[in-house]
């Protein structure tokens, strides 16, 4: 198993620097440059160039990359090139704010996913019923179910913040409250995805000769659904929330959008609309180390789940 | 299994428990914390006031920050000037200002209000003005500094007086000195002598100050009273929070709710706005419509013939295409001044009646009896597109075919603009005075004249314009806009609104034409 975790950590630096490459050579080759960004659409030529010198825009784009990663080696991932704060510090400060929204979601989506698909794997009503759901769940756009979730239980039910992030250490009731319709957006369509797994990998179990073998030894009904099959069926469903994890990533674009809330996924945005090089830079180191993390975690799960794989 | 079955709830019953149990807890603190505000709020006249903007400034430093993020700024810099809504000028930290008579509008007075002191408590004086002045006019990025290039030295005459000497006249310097450009938002000498502590607080003389502790940069920015504000009647409001809200639509749900009681609106919710019941203040502020770039002829033959120009302002009915967009008819704009500014014409609006009649007639004369075929470049920013989908629907029954590259952003489509490969192209350019007009619309340097076209009849006005007084100003910025519509420049359509919205309650918001759609946000006040 320490074998397992070396090997990813240490995979996980080539991962890393491809990733930063390769979004640094695809953000050069966008047209456009922060330099407009800073001095607004009435600034002459000179002015442009003036500022492109100070901000290092008019070196070659390996020689940027070069700069960037000698420093990024050494934890400093530069300046934004616009708001002039240390990338790592802005970065920080939105981190909170994506993960609350992307754990929760995560958990929401596991929770009833798992609970809905279980129910679902003994067949009949509820089975196609979960696959109906699945089905609405896959289908609804997020930003159209933000937007419906806002106006019924923050403007009209006036049950929770219409939009907005409250830190958890100033204030953990607004915290929770101003996380509920974002995490339930960014779940919906995850709950659709690992039920219908979930319903599939258990009803295999289910079908799986051990189980007949359980029945025959008189086990009982509930025993064997949660102790034997769902164990069984642990692993395709843990692959599909680690999914699930890394998918709400990109998903957070839009609920931060909608809900206006201080994350990496809006920042990915606004840095990329402003051309703003380090920043867009930090948020792909960021999002594949969360990634990187995310997978691990899964690998560790498997092995709790499937004594095998320790041994690899 | 001793316990007896019939005292077992159910496991659906558990689940349905659990559920309740899980989720009650955050409904119900969630409304417990909205009843705390509600009561507050309900008891007596808001003392907290949150405004809701679409973006963050990229920097708090008011030297090298834009004016489009003045409603951040606003909140901690008093101007030196105030632009007021009937477009007037009024004194903010500077008492006196103007161009020193018989300097040919080369040198500008202004004299400082007494008694002011800046948040962090040092003294405004002459100094600390030429101190912040020369500050920013040295920055290499923002674009405030190209507004002082034309300036030789900045001198303190006197405890209170400062003397700008400039190389050639500048109609705008008051109205660049007001809150809608922010030139004149005078910081701390303290802070420009450590000018990184302008990039995390503020530190100017305006009535509240930011509290960095609880201000999340692009999300939301908290602003405290001032201790040192020089008039506490102008602080109405213990707290002012600036919250970002990037989706125009969550911001019309965030003050239907009741957590944002002020906002800057945005076009496409103008309509979801009036429907919500709340106030709607939209001023045309930028002309908008198709820009005639290449008057010269250098790649399209017909856009360098006056004829076609003014044959493109026959086929456009202005006012049909500003109730499709916005609603409201009266924001056609056939003119380079809007209603309230010193160069608006009324006589203009009937110069180009939409007549496609004539238009063809026109286009025939120039010799292009077929129509005409024109390339054209716009932007999804602000709406622009739609704007553009609509004049081409309309030039399409004169026989002219727009042939449109649509680009997604700002920077995308200014590039395009300059690569010259466009003769006609979108146009959104913020009016407020022919000085304003001609920095980057008319200037041969400027982004919205890429092919460097000159008018000899308007470059003897504006001379004239520059070197006059404020009276025989105004008579020649009029000529300077009839110069503009009967040399057909562009097809001016509509004049976009900058649009506010704000709840119940809520009153000094008076943007107008006359203050170029911005107010002076700090006179937002509760009702009554």
């Amino acid at each position: 198993m320490l074998r397992l975790v070396a090997r990813r950590l240490l995979w996980s630096v080539p991962l890393v620097l491809a990733a930063a490459a390769v979004s640094f050579i695809a953000v050069g080759l966008l047209p456009g440059d922060a330099a407009r960004s800073l001095l607004g659409q009435n600034a002459t030529e000179e002015q442009l160039q003036e500022a492109r010198h100070q901000l290092g825009l008019d070196l070659p784009l390996w020689e940027q990359y070069w700069h960037w990663l000698t420093n990024a080696l050494h934890g400093d991932l530069g300046t934004s090139l616009i708001s002039r704060t240390p990338v790592v510090d802005e970065l920080n400060s939105r981190i909170g704010a994506s993960l609350s929204l992307i754990i929760g979601a995560t958990l929401l989506a596991a929770v009833v996913g798992i609970a809905l698909g279980v129910r679902g794997a003994r067949r009949g009503r509820i089975g196609r019923l979960v696959d109906t759901v699945s089905v609405i769940g896959l289908a609804v756009p997020d930003f159209w179910l933000g937007l419906i979730l806002v106006v019924v239980f923050a403007v009209e039910l006036q049950l929770f913040p219409p939009n907005g992030y409250v830190d958890p250490l100033e204030d953990p009731i607004g915290w929770a409250s101003s996380l509920v319709l974002p995490v339930i957006t960014l779940a919906v369509p995850a709950v659709a995805i690992i039920a219908k797994q979930t319903r599939d990998a258990v009803a295999t179990a289910l079908d799986r000769p051990f189980v007949r073998t359980l029945r025959a030894a008189g086990i009982s009904d509930r025993s064997i659904l949660f102790r034997h099959a769902l164990r069984n069926a642990a692993i395709p469903i843990l692959t599909v929330v680690g999914l699930v994890f890394v998918g709400a990533l990109s998903g957070t674009v839009a609920v931060e959008f909608i809900f206006a809330i201080p994350g990496l996924g809006s920042t990915a945005v606004q840095a990329t609309a402003a051309h703003d090089f380090p920043l867009i830079q930090g948020v792909v180191v960021y999002f594949t180390l969360i990634v990187i993390v995310v997978n691990l975690a899964v690998d560790l799960a498997y092995g709790y789940f499937n004594p095998r794989v320790r041994l690899t | 299994m001793s316990s007896n079955p019939a005292f077992r709830p159910s496991r659906r019953a558990l689940t349905r428990a659990a559920v309740v149990a899980a989720v009650l807890p955050v409904v119900a603190l969630s409304a417990c914390s909205r009843a705390g505000t509600n009561t507050a709020s309900a008891s007596a006249a808001p003392s907290e006031l949150t405004f809701g903007t679409q973006a963050g400034p990229p920097s708090l430093n008011p030297a090298v920050g834009d004016p489009a993020y003045g409603a951040t700024y606003q909140w901690a810099y008093d101007p030196l000037v105030v632009m007021q809504p009937d477009g007037t000028f009024a004194p903010g930290l500077a008492v006196k200002f103007g161009y020193v008579a018989g300097s040919s509008n080369k040198v500008y007075e202004m004299t400082l209000r007494n008694g002011v002191k800046f948040s962090d408590g040092e003294t405004l004086d002459a100094k600390a003005v030429k101190t912040y002045l020369d500050y920013l006019r040295a920055q290499k990025t923002g674009s405030l500094a190209p507004l002082l290039a034309n300036v030789t030295t900045i001198d303190a005459t006197g405890p209170m007086t400062v003397r700008i000497t400039l190389k050639s006249s500048d109609p705008s310097l008051t109205f660049n000195f007001a809150q809608a450009f922010g030139l004149g938002n005078i910081a701390s000498p303290k802070a420009v002598a450590n000018p990184s502590t302008l990039d995390k607080s503020t530190a100017g003389a305006g009535p509240y100050m930011l509290d960095a502790a609880q201000t999340v940069s692009g999300d939301h920015y908290t602003f405290v009273p001032n201790p040192n504000y020089w008039n506490k009647d102008r602080q109405h409001w213990k707290k002012v929070t600036l919250r970002v809200i990037a989706n125009p639509s969550s911001m019309i749900q965030s003050m239907r709710s009741g957590q944002v009681q002020a906002a800057l609106g945005d076009p496409t919710t103008l309509s979801a706005a009036k429907s919500a019941g709340l106030n709607v203040i939209a001023p045309p502020q930028a002309m908008s419509g198709l820009n005639l770039l290449d008057r010269s002829g250098t790649i399209s033959k017909p856009v360098g013939d006056v004829r076609v120009r003014q044959a493109l302002n026959y086929a456009v009915d202005r006012k049909a295409i500003a109730k499709a967009l916005y609603g409201d008819e009266a924001l056609a704009l056939s003119q380079y001044s809007l209603t309230g500014q010193a160069a608006y014409d009324t006589a203009l609006n009937e110069r180009y009646p939409y007549d496609v009649a004539k238009a063809k007639q026109l286009l025939a004369e120039a010799g292009y009896p077929n129509g005409i075929t024109l390339e054209s470049i716009d932007t999804t920013v602000a709406g622009l597109n739609k704007l553009m989908q609509a004049i081409s629907g309309q030039l399409s029954a004169a026989g002219v075919t727009l042939k449109i590259t649509t680009k997604p952003g700002v920077n995308d489509y200014v590039i395009g603009m300059l690569s010259t490969k466009y003769p006609t192209a979108v146009m959104g350019y913020g009016l407020a005075n022919m000085a304003s007009l001609y920095a980057g619309f008319i200037n041969p340097a400027g982004p919205f004249n890429p092919f460097h076209y000159k008018d000899a009849e308007l470059d003897k006005l504006y001379a004239q314009y520059y070197a006059a007084d404020e009276e025989q100003g105004a008579a020649l910025q009029k000529q300077i806009n009839a110069r503009l519509v009967e040399q057909a420049w562009s097809v001016p359509v509509v004049g976009a609104p900058l649009s506010y919205y704000t709840t119940k309650g809520i009153t000094g918001l008076d943007a107008t034409s006359g203050n170029s759609g911005v107010p002076w946000l700090t006179e937002i006040r509760p009702a009554g």
